[in-house]
């Protein structure tokens, strides 16, 4: 007996039987033994956290000469956007007090007065070349959960994958495993919006399911539907770039381009749901 | 033993930790080198079978860890591929050049290949070319000169730590 348990090809077999099982049961986001990730995410937060902060500086220190040069141009620009902003403001006053007004009248529900805003930095980024994820500094003990939807004020990121104690992995829109349901904003049909194994690399996104009859254009603005309770409704996704029609009833697809700049994404806001 | 396994773990962590971060500044075409694999095939290349299992087992559990997906499937290849290398590890010319950067290259792309295809070959994906082309090769030619200077430091810390072993075996003796 003691012979086959010291037997090498009895243990490869035993270890390779193991790491299958493990696969296996880890394969779901919401595995209890994904908490192991904790051996490695537990110590290596506060460094992380710590070589963004340094990284932060230095990138900041030599952007600063780049940036007066740069300055000096969008001042003059900026002067005259203010002159015609402010004639916008007035306008954006009155149709403000209209939309209360409305929304009031017929009772609508605020899309966000569920959730709770917490701002998360970004501390470490995908370590390997095939998925779009990153680790932010928010996790259990900030209340972060799975699946809370991530966004930044130019519009969605993604949803947290997985919490430990001290940090969370965030999956972007941009990512091969990610769908979400989304919506065109100025003709309101439905599409699905998926990561891209070739687009990914050029941070755009792909959406799919597009029925023949679809009022589609590049430059349409996409937003979340609200469909499958992951992600509130109304949240921008991006703009569609490209559209590609096809034969098939559902072949069409458009290539879409995110809100936000996923290389250069540095903070973000994660939803998390108030307690009722 | 006790320093064997603590030298273990901290190869292992600042290999974690350099590889979520400061490789992140140096990716070519978005493409970043795996510093945890070049460290399994450097391992299996200096350490005997059963010690280059234990610890290619270890760096491929830190990477799925790192990565936040699935659990054990680049443990398993890290544990599978070093096995073959660290059994013919005796019969090679481990610091030549040629060797080090074929190991370094094969590997990746064994290693690369089965991880897209268990992935996502079975999600509908069929970009296998495309893949091979911009992730998977680039990624191995990046490993293959990584590994050139790593591979000396870390015999070097195998050395230090065998004549550590022999010094105490004689003083036990």
């Amino acid at each position: 007996m003691r012979r086959i348990f010291t037997n090498k090809i009895f243990i490869l077999v035993v270890v390779v039987v193991l790491l299958l099982a493990l696969a296996a049961v880890s394969y779901s986001e919401l595995s209890g033994v994904n908490i192991i990730s904790n051996i490695i995410s537990v110590p290596a937060a506060p460094l992380q956290r710590a070589y963004a902060f340094v990284t932060g500086k230095v990138g900041d220190f030599f952007g600063y000469f780049e940036d007066v040069k740069k300055l000096k141009d969008e001042n003059e620009q900026l002067s005259q956007r203010i002159s015609e902003l402010e004639q916008q403001l007035l306008d954006i006053d009155r149709l403000t007090k209209e939309n209360e007004e409305l929304r009031a009248a017929l009772n609508f529900k605020d899309q966000y007065e569920e959730y709770n805003f917490l701002g998360a930095s970004i501390i470490a980024k995908d370590p390997g070349n095939w998925f779009d994820v990153f680790t932010v500094n928010r996790g259990i003990n900030d209340g972060i959960e799975n699946n809370s939807p991530v966004i930044t004020a130019y519009g969605l990121v993604g949803r947290v994958s997985k919490t430990d104690l001290m940090t969370s992995r965030v999956v972007s829109i941009i990512d091969m495993d990610s769908t979400v349901s989304a919506r065109l904003s100025k003709s309101r049909d439905l599409i699905v919006i998926r990561g891209d194994v070739e687009l990914r690399a050029k941070g755009l996104c792909r959406a799919d399911y597009i029925p023949p009859n679809t009022d589609i254009m590049p430059g349409d603005t996409v937003e979340t539907s609200g469909m499958g309770g992951l992600y509130p409704k109304g949240i921008i996704i991006g703009k569609v770039v490209k559209v590609v029609k096809n034969e098939g009833q559902y072949d069409s697809y458009a290539i879409i381009q995110p809100m936000v700049d996923f290389k250069r994404l540095e903070d973000v806001i994660i939803l998390t749901k108030k307690e009722s | 033993m006790r320093y064997r396994i603590l030298t273990a773990i901290a190869l292992i962590w600042t290999a974690a930790f350099l590889q979520s971060t400061v490789l992140e500044h140096l990716e070519v075409f978005s493409i970043r080198p795996n510093l945890l694999l070049v460290l399994m095939v450097v391992i299996s290349l200096l350490r005997p079978t059963s010690e280059s299992a234990g610890m290619s087992l270890a760096l491929g559990l830190t990477m799925d860890m790192l990565m936040g997906k699935t659990l054990g499937w680049y443990a398993l290849l890290f544990f599978l591929v070093s096995i073959p290398i660290s059994l013919i590890n005796q019969k090679l010319y481990r610091e030549k050049l040629l060797v080090l950067l074929s190991f370094g290259f094969v590997s990746t792309v064994v290693i690369e290949t089965v991880f897209f295809l268990i992935m996502f070959l079975f999600k509908g994906y069929e970009y296998l070319p495309f893949i091979f082309t911009t992730v998977v090769l680039p990624e191995a030619l990046l490993n293959s000169i990584l590994i050139l200077p790593l591979f000396k430091p870390i015999a070097g810390v195998y050395i230090k730590l065998d004549k550590v072993d022999r010094r105490r075996n004689r003083i036990a003796s």
